[in-house]
């Protein structure tokens, strides 16, 4: 179930990505649709009644249903890099309203913005 | 030594001459021309008689084969003939290195090809001359890289076509050597056979320049280098002849086609490249004739004389096969001749517009019988060797009854006396302009080449038996009957050719005239200024020249012809409108727009492909 | 020599270089010197070795894998960083403001090519894609900087749906390791839907980079705003890394039914810029339009798939990387030298400056496929295998190289066309440059013209391409 749910989530990014003109805002498309994915991520490794993989003096059974730890890894790792594209982006938005006075999409793809 | 010595020695003779003209460009342009002399002879006297074959590897599959066999043997003798006497005659024109490196790479190019024994290492040396020719062409001329352009698309047309047919060929036949797949392509099926043929056909055509394709000779064969022009219409071109030569006779195309349909004993696609020919020859011959300047005329002579080659080589049989072949031989000695001729009146006078010029036959008189020898040659009068080719190929004609190509044949005869005789006129004739009464007949190095093939186009003319045993053996060698010649004698379907007894009556003919004329009253030598302007007075002399729109009432009939010169310019735009749209398309400035193409292109394809 | 080294010296470079500002352009030095040596090295030996990281075995760690096919890639992608840094530091203004991030690009693009593991593929893509935003920001105009946030944008979500394929694929298969995923997907033990969907994914968020049509609408504008060195990087070392990653995951991990997308779409790739190339009026942009076709070119040879399509593959991407690298320093030379680079400015400058119209012409008439250069072995050996699919491949590739080479053509008959304005002085060509410039052409030379026994190297590497990984992941399940 969850994993629709991810995955309407990322779709809701995209649809965002596709239609919002202010450059923060497709940077928040972008943060909603890796949410997306990342949730996916995590609900590969989920098993029902599973217990967390770490060998304790509780959890010591080799008959215990463990929870895929390697998802949960790779959702920490990918949270990372999000988080470093989403400040790179921002950082790229600031000198661009810098440099050209708006952050609209269209307009800065009018002003010249075409490419060669 | 081995053909693959001399074939590694002229590639890398490249960069050596190159190195060399550094420091001294007059030894190197003696070296090649030494090297070009030497290879020509080495080739002529030796490869006559011993056929070889030599392989190498480039691919795990593929192999560069060299060989030496009758056909090999008679084209390389052809072309190297006109390199070398190029590489004499270009001795005083302008020179530098990088000319001197791309003319070594053509020649080398060239060599390769000729002696190729299967379609890829024919393709590959073929090319390497064509970029270095291209190169070539662009060196002298302001004009010349637009035209050259032109060449390049072309060129790559062609050569991508055959690249096509190699490998469809080792596709189905499972080999592209020329014995093998003569053999095999039998056994395959029409359509394999049509693709194949078809295919090595449009390469033909590209590089003959032959219609549709005959768009870029006139602009690259004017405004390529004055020295260089010989070789790219006397020997170049005439590597499309060999490629004709070998998909028409040494593969069988006319058995193998003939389940298709056949008029008059010509099977359907043979017929096709036959008309091709056909309307080049008409095409070739009315563009010559409206051109004003000698280097376009001579290149669209080169494209009616292409046609007549493509059209007998296509229709086959004894005498235009024999006849086809002796063309290749009479046209590559005459239009290097004629490129000759005018390159040593442009190395004195400056200019190649006709109408700059007159009276040059005083001074260049052995430039102008190289150029009178080769128009009667080109126009096809005895007795020189241009008329019996045609002979030959109108012996077929009548044989198999062929009312359109015979009419385009005689046409082109026909029209070929009007367009070499303006240049004779314009050039040589008429009167001499005050600016040129200072010069000098061109220097002895350029002499030479002319007159050695000058004298050549006589003596076949004069003996065409000697050049048409040769060919019977290499007619022989794919299984072509051969000519009945004696001595002095031809012998065809309509009658004999006696040219012995012909030459005599000529010779006689000429005398008596010589005569006539050292008898009759001497002419008064006039001022250009003198005559025709009637107390008016003179702002554009040109005008006034004779020459200067000589045939304006017969171009008046051309005027309104569709040009099938722009269709070329045309599809560039074409492409350069569709590159715009693709780019709207692909490429938009707004990046959701290609985020949005992205995902519609996933979802898509994930239906196609489910 | 285990080859984490070529990753993890740049890496530790790098973050020395945060700290230590004023050395940094010292470091990049270093570490794009210790690349090219030990990238030669990796070369001498041959075979396909697994290196396994942190001590965990391969099914269950990360490990990189060195087959053939990198033995050749990897010296070529850092020899040609390695040129790329001298020409940079040749030039009295180079900054050292972005010296850390081409340490780590370089880091990155030896992380790409080498790995084993589909995420950890993603981290090095991710951080070779954050190098190649910041690089491609370093423009003079504002544009650049727009340019770059669209490459971010699109590059993010290439990366995004590459992620959501790997989880899909490691869902169904229960392992990230390329190799076994790869066994496991020979033996038939996936279903063909969740390959389906997992491959059009990767193709998808792979195909940003290596600028396959429709997720390459980046590639104009960063290529054309940004500045010279940054586009040299870009356009001649990236693709090497991401087109050759692109075929090595496509080819272990993907589906039947998705390599036939990958011919479509690398043959529309391939048509597309070409016929966009054909109408550019300045060199640069021709050049990224050429760069898209190329990219096409090779992989749309990874849908055939055979072992000579594959060696096809492989060289033309290097002989791509090669000649781009040229084309784009000379491109670069004289935007400085004369301003402009449109066909108008560019008349006449192989005669006022005859190496560069040597080394210009060499790499031209190699990318358009002219024999005695290397770019004809690879252009026959390509149209040859693509002869295993649909005869309208052959043709379309045929017809896009009709249009390739009229437009090249046109520049080099630029560049040689007899020049009759005012007086242009002789222009003399930075020495670097000059002996970059002579020796790659050199190469591209030599490899064009010798015997087929030196073109052995490729067909291996193209052998590679094809075995290597699922024989290693065959042997690694044995193992286990």
């Amino acid at each position: 179930m969850i994993q629709y749910f991810s995955l309407l989530l990322t779709a809701i990014g995209i649809y965002g990505l596709l239609s919002q003109k202010n450059l923060v805002k497709l940077i928040v498309s972008l943060n909603i649709a890796e949410i997306g994915v990342n949730l996916f991520i995590v609900s590969i490794g989920y098993i029902e009644k599973g217990v967390v993989p770490i060998l304790s003096s509780e959890n010591n059974s080799s008959t215990l249903l463990f929870v895929d730890p390697l998802p949960q890894a790779l959702v920490l790792t990918s949270i990372v890099i999000g988080v470093g594209i989403t400040a790179l982006a921002l950082a790229i938005i600031v000198t661009i309203s810098h440099s050209k006075g708006t952050i609209d999409i269209d307009e800065l793809t009018e002003r010249g913005g075409a490419e060669e | 030594m081995s053909i693959l010595t001399l074939l590694v020695a002229s590639l890398l003779a490249a960069p050596i001459l190159y190195l060399l003209a550094k420091f001294n460009t007059k030894i190197a342009y003696g070296a090649y021309a030494a090297l070009q002399v030497f290879s020509f002879i080495y080739v002529f006297f030796t490869g006559r008689s011993n056929v070889s074959y030599e392989v190498i590897g480039i691919t795990e599959r593929l192999n560069f084969n060299f060989g030496i066999t009758p056909t090999n043997w008679f084209f390389a003798s052809i072309v190297l003939l006109i390199i070398s006497m190029s590489a004499i005659f270009m001795f005083p024109l302008k020179k530098s290195p990088v000319k001197i490196f791309l003319l070594a790479l053509v020649s080398a190019g060239t060599l390769g090809a000729v002696f190729s024994q299967d379609f890829l290492t024919l393709m590959i040396f073929w090319e390497i001359s064509t970029w270095a020719s291209l190169i070539l062409i662009i060196q002298d001329k302001e004009k010349s890289p637009r035209e050259a352009i032109k060449y390049v698309t072309i060129a790559s047309i062609g050569t991508y076509s055959m690249l096509f047919a190699i490998f469809y060929m080792l596709d189905k036949l499972g080999s592209i050597d020329f014995s093998t797949v003569a053999t095999r392509i039998e056994s395959a099926t029409v359509e394999v056979q049509l693709v194949i043929l078809i295919s090595l056909g449009v390469m033909v055509l590209a590089k003959m320049g032959v219609f549709p394709l005959h768009i870029w000779l006139r602009g690259s064969h004017s405004s390529a280098p004055d020295e260089f022009s010989p070789i790219l219409s006397g020997a170049l071109t005439k590597i499309g002849a060999f490629l004709l030569f070998t998909i028409t006779a040494a593969l069988p195309s006319f058995r193998i086609f003939s389940q298709l349909p056949v008029f008059n004993g010509i099977p359907m696609v043979n017929y096709t490249f036959a008309l091709l020919g056909g309307i080049s020859i008409v095409v070739g011959t009315v563009m010559a004739i409206r051109m004003e300047d000698a280097k376009e005329l001579i290149a669209f002579s080169t494209v009616s004389n292409s046609g007549y080659i493509v059209m007998a080589l296509s229709i086959g049989g004894t005498y235009a096969t024999a006849g086809g072949l002796m063309h290749v031989l009479n046209h590559a000695m005459a239009s290097a001749a004629m490129f000759m001729a005018i390159a040593a009146v442009a190395y004195r006078t400056g200019t190649t517009k006709m109408h700059e010029m007159g009276g040059l036959i005083l001074k260049m008189p052995v430039t102008f019988a190289t150029y009178l020898v080769a128009i009667i040659s080109v126009a096809g009068i005895p007795p020189t060797s241009g008329f019996v080719s045609k002979w030959l190929i109108y012996q077929q004609l009548v044989q198999n009854g062929l009312p359109f190509l015979a009419f385009a044949a005689f046409f082109g005869s026909i029209g070929s006396f009007m367009y070499v005789f303006k240049p004779l006129a314009g050039i040589f004739l008429g009167q001499l302009k005050p600016q040129h009464r200072n010069l000098k007949e061109v220097p002895l190095v350029m002499v030479v080449p002319m007159a050695i093939l000058t004298l050549l186009t006589v003596f076949w003319g004069m003996l065409p038996s000697n050049a048409i045993k040769t060919i019977n053996a290499v007619t022989a060698s794919v299984g072509i009957n051969a000519v009945e010649v004696t001595f002095s004698r031809i012998v065809a379907l309509t009658g004999e050719w006696d040219s012995i007894l012909v030459t005599t009556v000529f010779a006689i003919g000429f005398f008596i005239s010589l005569f006539i004329f050292m008898r009759a009253k001497k002419a008064r030598q006039v001022d250009l200024m003198d005559n025709y302007t009637a107390g008016d007075f003179l702002y554009t002399s040109e005008l006034y020249h004779f020459s200067y729109r000589m045939y304006r009432p017969f171009d008046r009939l051309f005027e309104k012809w569709p040009s099938m010169e722009d269709w070329l310019s045309s599809l560039s735009d074409k492409i350069k409108e569709l590159g715009a749209l693709l780019k709207a398309i692909f490429y938009p400035a707004n990046p959701q727009l290609y985020i949005g193409l992205a995902m519609v292109a996933i979802i898509g394809t994930f239906w196609w492909l489910r | 020599m285990n080859p984490v080294w070529l990753i993890a010296v740049p890496l530790a470079l790098a973050f020395i270089s945060t700290f230590a500002n004023k050395i940094s352009n010292w470091l990049l030095i270093l570490s794009a010197i210790f690349n090219a040596v030990a990238g030669i090295f990796l070369s001498f030996s041959s075979g396909t070795v697994s290196y396994s990281i942190g001590g965990w075995r391969p099914p269950f760690g990360i490990d990189l894998i060195v087959t053939d096919a990198t033995r050749i890639l990897l010296p070529v992608a850092n020899i040609l960083f390695f040129f790329a840094v001298i020409i940079h530091f040749s030039k009295k203004r180079a900054s050292e403001k972005f010296s850390v991030v081409y340490t780590i690009s370089l880091a990155s693009l030896n992380g790409i090519l080498l790995t084993n593991d589909l995420f950890n593929l993603f981290v090095f893509l991710e951080i070779a894609g954050v190098a190649a935003y910041l690089l491609a920001m370093t423009g003079k105009k504002g544009e650049s900087k727009v340019a770059a946030f669209k490459y971010l944008l699109l590059g993010s979500v290439g990366s995004l749906l590459y992620l959501l394929g790997v989880a899909v694929l490691y869902a169904a298969a229960g392992t990230l390791n390329i190799s076994a995923i790869a066994t496991k997907v020979s033996d038939g033990l996936l279903n063909g839907d969740v390959m389906l969907v997992s491959s059009l994914l990767m193709i998808a968020g792979l195909g940003v980079e290596s600028k396959l049509v429709p997720f390459n609408g980046w590639v104009p504008g960063v290529f054309t705003k940004s500045s010279n060195m940054a586009t040299l990087v870009l356009a001649s070392v990236y693709p090497v890394a991401m087109i050759s990653t692109f075929s090595r995951v496509i080819l272990a991990v993907g589906d039947r039914r998705a390599l036939d997308l990958v011919i479509v779409l690398g043959v529309a790739t391939v048509l597309i810029g070409e016929v966009i190339a054909f109408k550019q009026r300045n060199l640069r942009s021709t050049l990224a339009y050429s760069s898209i076709a190329q990219s096409g070119l090779a992989i749309f040879l990874v849908g055939i798939g055979t072992v000579e399509a594959l060696t096809a593959s492989v060289m033309l991407i290097i002989n791509n990387a090669l000649a781009k690298f040229v084309l784009f320093s000379v491109d670069s030379y004289t935007t400085e030298e004369l301003g402009a680079d449109d066909l108008e400015s560019l008349y006449g400058l192989g005669r006022m400056a005859p190496v560069v119209g040597l080394i210009f012409t060499v790499s031209a008439l190699s990318i358009s496929g002219m024999p005695l250069f290397f770019g004809f072995r690879a252009k026959l050996l390509a149209i040859s295998s693509s002869f295993e699919s649909l005869l309208v491949v052959p043709i379309v590739i045929l017809l896009a190289a009709v249009i390739e080479i009229t437009y090249y053509f046109r520049w080099i008959f630029a560049l040689y066309r007899p020049y009759q304005g005012e007086e242009r002085a002789r222009l003399s060509l930075p020495l670097e440059l000059m002996a970059i410039g002579v020796v790659l052409a050199a190469i591209l030379v030599f490899l064009g013209s010798s015997s087929y026994e030196t073109l052995m190297t490729f067909s291996k590497a193209g052998n590679a391409m094809v075995d290597a990984i699922i024989t290693l992941g065959k042997n690694l399940i044995g193992g286990v």
